[in-house]
């Protein structure tokens, strides 16, 4: 059996998608969490000097959605036809671009970056989650099944709920406006193989990470 | 066969990779360049305001990367097993937060937006290549197969030799420190079912 080791910071994050993928597939993996002062030491030591960072066996893996979408073909999670996974890579994209330009609020807002949080959220949050929402809530009603995509649940949900878990706590005024967001958020955190994970996990962002 | 149609403007920029893929793969596409004079009429009508857009047989696809796999993976051109496809797929995301960082320099050096292009260079460009274009070389190097990975051309060939291209253009200054990147290019420049091509084009 392989063993793997997924190596992040304490917090959700980019890393949360890659845990659910493990989680839900029942597959054990090292959840090894670090801290920003043992990141200065650790980073010198990566492949590409950045985390999420997958090791198993004698092969790493970097880039959260490359890390996904490699699990998640293990364990049917990536589309059930090559232009279904064609539709999940492109949400997980656009999700990428989404997270992209608020990125800056997020930074401001959880204090490791300086910046006007409120200014911010008016003009990189609120603009970008007006194009992405109504997007994703497209997505939701087109499919049927409740999740992105026709036939189910893929990595696609699980990167997507986290950004929305993350607006729902960090902007929710942002979010309660798309109650059938809010809802998949709750879909989502019910799978039954996953209820107990998320029923213990926080979704609150750690600022331990900072000692 | 399939006929695809690839709508994207008249440069290379996002839809120049699938262009190249279609175009090495020999695939009936209809190449539907449009203008920025059209592009307001156009964008409602496309599936997430945006292009790319990649339509055939009732089917569309967005997203540059994702569409640049799906071709690939029916042409041998994703990787040659489940671990060198994550690696491609990561080469590919890594050259999207690359991109990313030097839009702000790149958008003000076509003349799109106004700035100080200098200023933008320095601290958006040159900071962020210092960080990537050594990643590349590595890649390279790690590989031996004169590609980014060790099996032989792939997607990400295309699409990060696209931006260094475009590095390379605009900025050449920076890419000269990369002796192996402009071999790299050259290397990709003499592929023979794209040689012609690649030499008719406007870069």
């Amino acid at each position: 059996m392989v063993h793997y080791k997924l190596t992040y910071f304490d917090n959700r994050g980019l890393a949360e998608a890659i845990r659910l993928i493990f989680k839900y597939a029942n597959v054990d993996f090292e959840d090894r969490r670090i801290t920003f002062a043992e990141w200065a030491k650790i980073k010198p030591t990566t492949p590409t000097g950045k985390v999420p960072l997958l090791e198993f066996d004698e092969n790493y893996l970097v880039e959260s959605a490359a890390i996904c979408r490699y699990l998640a073909r293990k364990h049917g999670l990536a589309g059930k036809d090559d232009l279904e996974e064609a539709k999940v890579d492109a949400i997980v994209d656009q999700n990428k671009d989404f997270f992209a330009q608020a990125l800056p609020w997020l930074t401001a807002k959880f204090g490791f970056e300086k910046g006007d949080e409120a200014e911010l959220k008016k003009t990189k949050l609120i603009p970008q989650s007006e194009i992405y929402l109504p997007l994703y809530q497209k997505y939701l009603k087109e499919s049927g099944s409740g999740f992105l995509v026709k036939s189910g649940l893929t990595f696609a949900d699980f990167v997507v709920s986290e950004f929305l878990i993350t607006l729902r706590v960090e902007a929710p005024e942002v979010l309660e406006k798309y109650p059938d967001l809010q809802q998949y958020i709750d879909r989502v955190k019910a799978v039954p193989q996953l209820k107990e994970y998320y029923a213990t996990r926080s979704d609150a962002f750690n600022k331990r990470i900072f000692n | 066969m399939v006929h695809y149609k690839l709508t994207y403007f008249d440069t290379r920029g996002l839809g120049e990779a699938i262009r190249l893929i279609l175009r090495y793969t020999k695939s009936d596409f209809e190449d539907n360049r449009i203008t920025f004079e059209q592009w307001p009429k156009i964008k409602p009508t496309t599936p997430a305001g945006k292009v790319p857009v990649l339509e055939f047989g009732g089917n569309y696809l967005i997203e540059s990367a994702a569409i640049c796999r799906y071709l690939a993976r029916k042409h041998g051109l994703a990787g040659k097993s489940d671990l060198e496809e994550a690696k491609v797929d990561a080469i590919v995301d890594q050259n999207k937060d690359f991109f990313a960082q030097a839009v702000p320099w790149l958008i003000v050096k076509f003349g799109i937006e106004k700035g100080d292009e200098a200023e933008l260079k320095k601290t958006k460009l040159i900071p962020n290549a210092e960080i990537y274009l050594p990643i590349y070389q590595k890649y390279l190097k790690e590989s031996g197969s004169g590609f980014l990975v060790k099996s032989g051309l792939t997607f990400a060939d295309f699409i990060i030799s696209e931006f260094l291209l475009t590095i390379k253009l605009f900025a050449s200054d920076v890419l000269e420190k990369y002796p192996d990147l402009l071999q790299y290019l050259e290397r990709m420049k003499q592929i023979p079912e794209l040689k012609e091509y690649y030499a008719s084009r406007k870069e």
